[in-house]
């Protein structure tokens, strides 16, 4: 009694206004200190998610379907942070890669399964990534083999410097370019009323087709795509990020969701807008259709779909290489230099060169290359989110870091939903006449 | 060559026994719905192949 009676009467030290401001103002600085130490590997794998691949999506989806399908990305924006969020947790906890991480719980039959499909998956998308490279800059009369032999040339530059802080400090940059399509969307001055009335109810145009299915599909594949997992989850390793590095590795990552649907919106709007109705089969198409309209138009999306196939070709050949050195045991760090992991770096280049090969084999179907890659890498997503989940509901593995209820409901509804998506792609391949 | 391929069988043979014994048991019921899942995505991407060929001989 006499104890609460002398806290009672005992009065608090009172702060005024201004040390308190300071005091919170170095919370959010100190915050935001640790913030800008973790950020990278969110914001580099969601913005790289609008690769050359992506640009030609949407800029295709905004001409044939206008603003139509402009909710549909609205909604993919959380459905990729969910995804993403759950390598996070995942690399950080068990400081292994997704490839490994496979191998180890399910067994050489799945994890051999896996890896294949990634390799596959990842060098098809490399290939689309130079096929955006060459086209935007054959718009500035620059002939493709010189893009290739740049591009490689830079590429090797990054990975070969030796630490991973520096190349990732290098892609944030790359990802600062890309945002280049927001400025090129106020030029062509949309009616927001009709962005807003069109583009944000859920509906879609011309009703359910093989054409709609495969445009959903092409779209999913662009936002969410195998890549990403394994690329994610070994970024988390590489960087060294660890359990307590979960909240700032949610917050990168949401602000990279942020930031692809905002690109993916604006490329659309830019296409909707002034070229609703032309045939665009590809962003190179479109940008040289915006340069008769506006040059500086015009000259943004090319740029943009330069830089987008170069940060999605950075990522992609590095989520190949990260996953097979953690299988075959090399090393695998940037921050290894080329003598410490040949294998590494060897694996990195034979994918870059391949790939850059198949652009200039004269009279490839380019574009539509561009456009099935997409397609048969959501196909392919469902094998790998299964896994993804399952690993992240072993509570041996993660521990308090697993699934909970929500998580589970929102990761197994975006599985059922592609599956479906893409049964019904495939069944509209087959029987066109019955979607008519 | 034949030294060459050993060496390179040798590697893929290692990994083999290294991942031999999965950690996580899973039940025969969810190992056979995981190879249906596996198989049907391939047949769809099978599909997608056949479609992407048609179109370009168009």
């Amino acid at each position: 009694m006499k104890a609460r009676a002398a806290i009672s009467t005992t009065r608090r030290p009172s702060f005024g206004f201004i040390p308190r401001l300071y005091f919170h103002y170095r919370r959010v600085a100190k915050w935001l200190a640790v913030f800008a130490a973790v950020a990278g590997p969110g914001i580099i794998v969601m913005v790289a998610d609008n690769d050359a691949g992506g640009i030609t999506t949407y800029a295709a989806t905004g001409a044939r379907f206008g603003y139509g399908l402009l909710w549909f990305l609205v909604i993919l924006g959380p459905a990729a942070y969910y995804v993403q969020e759950m390598t996070v947790r995942l690399g950080a906890v068990t400081k292994r890669g997704h490839a490994e991480a496979i191998f180890e719980t399910f067994g050489l039959f799945w994890g051999w399964f896996s890896l294949t499909d990634l390799v596959l998956a990842d060098w098809l998308t490399l290939v689309t990534e130079f096929i955006g490279m060459t086209a935007a800059l054959s718009i500035f009369q620059i002939p493709p083999l010189a893009t290739v032999i740049v591009v490689s040339i830079i590429m090797a530059m990054m990975v070969l410097q030796g630490r991973y802080w520096t190349w990732e400090k290098i892609a944030l940059l790359f990802c600062g370019i890309n945002l280049i399509y927001i400025p090129g969307a106020f030029i062509v001055h949309p009616s927001v009323s009709e962005v807003l009335r069109v583009g944000l109810i859920p509906h879609f145009p011309g009703g359910f087709n093989n054409q709609i299915f495969f445009f959903l599909m092409a779209n999913i594949g662009t936002t969410i795509a195998p890549w990403m997992i394994f690329f994610q989850q070994s970024a988390v390793v590489d960087k060294g990020m660890d359990e307590k590095d979960i909240p700032f590795g949610k917050v990168d990552t949401f602000i990279g969701s942020i930031c692809t649907v905002l690109v993916a919106a604006f490329v659309l709007i830019v296409t909707a807008t002034v070229l609703r109705g032309v045939q665009i089969d590809s962003a190179a198409q479109a940008s040289q259709a915006l340069m008769g309209i506006n040059k500086y138009l015009g000259t943004f999306l090319a740029i943009g779909l330069f830089d987008a196939g170069f940060l999605g070709a950075i990522c992609i050949s590095l989520a190949s290489s990260w996953a097979f050195g953690e299988i075959f045991g090399w090393a695998h760090s940037l921050n290894n230099k080329i003598k410490e992991a040949p294998w590494f770096y060897g694996s990195y280049f034979i994918a870059l060169i391949t790939a850059g090969t198949v652009v200039l084999i004269p009279g490839a179907p380019l574009v539509l290359i561009t456009l099935f890659v997409q397609v048969i890498a959501v196909t392919l997503l469902p094998a790998a989110l299964v896994f993804l989940i399952l690993l992240l509901n072993d509570g041996e593995l993660m521990g308090k870091f697993k699934n909970n209820r929500a998580q589970n409901i929102i990761s197994v509804t975006i599985v059922v939903c592609i599956v479906l998506l893409s049964t019904l792609y495939a069944v509209s391949a087959l029987f066109p006449n019955l979607f008519k | 060559m034949r030294e060459y391929f050993k060496r390179r069988f040798s590697k893929i043979r290692e990994i083999n026994r290294k991942y031999a014994t999965p950690r996580a048991k899973m039940t025969k019921g969810v190992a056979f719905a995981l190879l249906m899942l596996r198989l049907y995505l391939i047949l769809l991407v099978g599909i997608l192949i056949i479609k992407f060929i048609t179109m370009v001989n168009k």
